[in-house]
């Protein structure tokens, strides 16, 4: 380029725009090219044409499922991520993710056709590797988008349940600590929706009455407790499949906690002032029974908690086993090398021997010369006594 | 550890509880006791239903009976009680009355005694005799299947089977480590023996050869 402009920046711009224009004459000469060659083969090989064409669609469809599914992925992300007790919004995450699984199920699909389909047309033709090749890559290119999307939507699941068990550890401390005020919704809205009415009347009635106000702290954690434990066990529930077989009792369970709280709610603003005594003694009554609900649900949660350390330490004992089993494998490595060792040495002794025994039992002429001297020796010292 | 009895009432709070279903195994008592036991327990039974509101679950005990309780809510007016003795372990009696309740529930629509125990409540109709239940007893023959099966507590109840089978393994993983340890010695006695036989067999060779090398002559 002779022609260099310097621009106030006091960089030098170089013009490209004969180039751009030479690259656009370039294309469009190829697609015309393209066009007439394409037109002349489509009267010799129809069929072969459109099935090229066939393969970049299917390949395109894909590739625009992948990316919107790729977007959906994104938005899930940015909704999981949210660590805010309030404003979780479960449903909407909970559709996304379905449809992001059937998304995801589908392009599986349609990439096992165009798999297929790539297959069959390999089959059919004998030429054109290139192309075969460019559509293997195709394929291949599309298959690991796919998995990556896949891991990205498993991690963002893990990270979703992990902020669902954070903000249910944070929610079970606000209700130990018995100041609901701010009680958040999350996802047991209903449970906490149904707590706050009780929590509300003991506290309006402390001023009021004096004989409560002992029960009301003893009342109010146990109560907490008790229904923040059957909050907690109910979404368990919902997300562990373990529970879910024994979800029907516990949910019974949970039953009972609602229905005893409300007899307590309903007979306490039907009462009024005047039966506050009574209903004290009513509160003590439903606090026992409360706790036998509990008692059964906590034997429950023992039995199984039981199960699990059990479970645990076998894994451990099967461990250890692994281990010294490891030790003993060079042990009998070690004896196995001596055995070998044992094996050679006897059978280079008996080669030795063998040796012996082939030049002994061979050498004839030297045993009869070594024999007359023995026997020249042996007259001798008998002529000589 | 042995369950006595399992029964359903119909119970509808105010009003007296009428037995709907029971199942009994009360062969460990001598043959000439089993009706009186029989009528107390069924009293024992009434009593402890009739006090107790619905959803709730409840164990009364009496010298050496206890009595579990578990209570439909009002909408579906009947409870369970399972009657055992002190031993038997609390969480499985609550299971069993689970179970019991549910398969109730689903297999014995209401209406085939809510007439009759209205009929008994109101008075105009009297109430069966001291053992005999308003649906009798083949209306629900798990019922007795049940309680011949949680004579075994360890077996029939899940929880259980599975905490004993992981006992027994736990077992059998011991004596395995003791058995690998033994065969670990046994190992190191065969090292040593495999040592011994080497050196003694590299002595052989070198005499074999010794007597290859020199000394010809004889």
């Amino acid at each position: 380029m002779s022609y260099t402009p310097t621009s106030h920046y006091g960089l030098s711009v170089k013009d490209r725009t004969s180039e751009f224009q030479s690259c656009l004459e370039n294309i469009i000469s190829r697609s015309e090219s393209s066009n007439p060659r394409q037109r002349l083969i489509n009267g010799q090989a129809n069929k072969s044409q459109s099935t090229k064409g066939e393969f970049a669609r299917r390949a395109q469809a894909i590739a625009k499922d992948i990316s919107s599914t790729t977007t959906k992925l994104s938005r899930l992300a940015q909704l999981a991520r949210r660590k805010t007790l309030f404003d979780d919004r479960p449903v909407e995450i909970s559709e996304l993710t379905y449809i992001i699984k059937h998304d995801i199920a589908a392009i599986n699909r349609q990439l096992a056709d165009l798999q297929a389909f790539n297959k069959s047309q390999k089959s059919a033709r004998q030429g054109q590797d290139r192309a075969e090749e460019h559509r293997g890559n195709v394929v291949t290119l599309l298959q690991s988008k796919l998995a990556g999307a896949t891991t990205s939507f498993q991690d963002i699941l893990e990270v979703r349940t992990q902020n669902m068990k954070a903000s249910r550890d944070r929610t079970q401390q606000f209700m130990f600590s018995g100041s609901g005020p701010g009680a958040p919704p999350g996802e047991n809205s209903v449970l906490r929706s149904r707590i706050k009415s009780p929590l509300d009347a003991p506290h309006g009635s402390l001023p009021n009455d004096p004989a409560l106000r002992p029960d009301s702290p003893l009342y109010n954690p146990t109560r907490a407790a008790a229904t923040a434990s059957a909050g907690r066990l109910q979404p368990g529930g919902t997300t562990q499949d373990l529970y879910d077989p024994k979800g029907k009792a516990k949910l019974g369970g949970g039953d009972t906690d609602f229905l005893a709280l409300d007899m307590g709610g309903g007979s306490r603003e039907g009462s009024g002032n005047g039966g506050l005594a009574a209903d004290g003694s009513q509160y003590m009554q439903m606090q026992l029974m409360e706790q036998q609900q509990d008692n059964y649900m906590q034997q429950r949660s023992s039995a199984i908690e039981s199960i699990e350390s059990t479970i645990s330490e076998l894994g451990q004992i099967f461990g250890q086993l692994a281990h010294m089993v490891a030790e003993q494998r060079e042990t009998v490595q070690r004896i196995d090398d001596n055995v070998m060792e044992v094996v050679d040495n006897v059978g280079g002794a008996q080669r030795e021997l063998l040796k012996y025994y082939a030049s002994v039992s061979s050498n004839r002429w030297l045993m009869l010369k070594i024999f007359g001297v023995v026997i020249i020796f042996f007259l001798l010292f008998i002529l000589v006594s | 550890m042995q369950l006595y009895s399992i029964i359903v009432f119909a119970n509808v709070p105010g009003a007296q509880a009428v037995s709907l279903v029971s199942a009994w195994d009360l062969s460990s008592f001598s043959w000439l006791q089993r009706s009186t036991v029989q009528e107390m327990m069924n009293f024992m039974a009434k009593t402890v239903a009739e006090r107790t509101p619905p959803t709730q679950r409840q164990s009364v005990q009496e010298n050496s009976y206890v009595a579990h309780v578990h209570s439909r809510p009002a909408s579906d007016g009947f409870c369970g009680v399972v009657i055992s003795d002190t031993e038997y372990p609390v969480r499985v009696a609550f299971s069993l009355l689970n179970k019991v309740l549910d398969d109730f529930a689903i297999r014995i629509p209401k209406a085939n005694w809510q007439r009759r125990v209205d009929q008994i409540t109101t008075g105009s109709a009297n109430p069966p005799s001291k053992s005999e239940t308003i649906l009798g007893p083949d209306a629900l023959p798990q019922l007795a299947d049940y309680i011949k099966r949680y004579q075994d507590p360890r077996q029939a109840d899940t929880i259980m089977k599975v905490q004993q089978e992981l006992d027994e393994t736990k077992i059998v993983l011991h004596k395995t480590i003791d058995s690998v340890l033994q065969r670990g010695e046994d190992l190191d006695k065969l090292v040593e023996k495999s040592g011994t036989l080497s050196e003694q067999s590299k002595m052989f060779y070198k005499t074999a050869k010794k007597v290859n090398s020199c000394c010809v002559i004889t």
